[in-house]
């Protein structure tokens, strides 16, 4: 597996009013032969999302439809990986942490590095502090 | 408009004017109903792709674009 998916890119592959949307899916479509996963936390943020009237409003999603939507994306001719975390987090790694928001960014990156493949993000930040574990989509 | 006539026994006749009356609808429209399935309504949120490997939610027409910074918000504050 190359590449483990944020949260942002992989919901902005799967929903077409994501302003990346286009620039995600097609980065997606053409990575997925090299190897692809995203993080169990990954996986369950894109249900919530799918899930959330807030986000989606009238076309939010049910739970059924949701885990079958992200599914699907998973198989494929190149299916993805679900990648769940083999260590607690990393102390060290999280202490750098800016914010709360930047928490789940750096245990991605802890679990990118696990599995020796990088993260695909579109946050240039993320990419600029770990630049051997996060790779910038766009 | 064509018009569509067949033959059935009497009791039949009976049988159908009656259930269409119980359902308060013209014989034509309920032999209608009988006979045509059900377009199926779009479901929330429907796929616009849903295929193996590639998956695209269409989203809501009232819905806006959402930003990475919507995201973020939306998972975590």
């Amino acid at each position: 597996m190359r590449h483990l998916l944020d949260n942002d890119v992989f919901f902005a592959a799967l929903y077409g009013k994501h302003t990346l949307h286009a620039l995600a899916r097609r980065w997606l479509d053409a990575a997925k032969p090299d190897g692809w996963g995203v993080a169990t936390e990954t996986y369950l943020a894109a249900v919530r999302l799918l899930m959330n009237p807030l986000v989606m409003k009238s076309g939010h999603l049910t739970a059924a439809q949701a885990v079958q939507a992200v599914d699907m994306e998973l198989t494929g001719p190149y299916p993805g990986h679900v990648i769940m975390a083999r260590s607690r987090p990393d102390q060290t790694m999280l202490k750098q942490a800016k914010g709360h928001r930047q928490i789940m960014d750096f245990w991605l990156i802890q679990i990118a590095r696990e599995n020796n493949c990088v993260l695909a993000t579109n946050d240039s930040g993320l990419a600029t502090t770990w630049p051997e574990l996060a790779v910038r989509i766009a | 408009m064509p018009t569509l006539s067949f033959k059935a026994a009497p009791a039949e006749a009976k049988s159908i004017r009656a259930a269409a009356r119980a359902k308060r609808l013209s014989v034509s429209e309920y032999l209608r109903r009988a006979a045509l399935p059900k377009t199926a309504p779009r479901q929330r949120g429907q796929a616009h792709i849903f295929k193996p490997g590639r998956v695209v939610i269409q989203g809501a027409p009232e819905a806006p674009l959402l930003t990475s910074e919507d995201v973020t918000s939306a998972l975590y504050d």
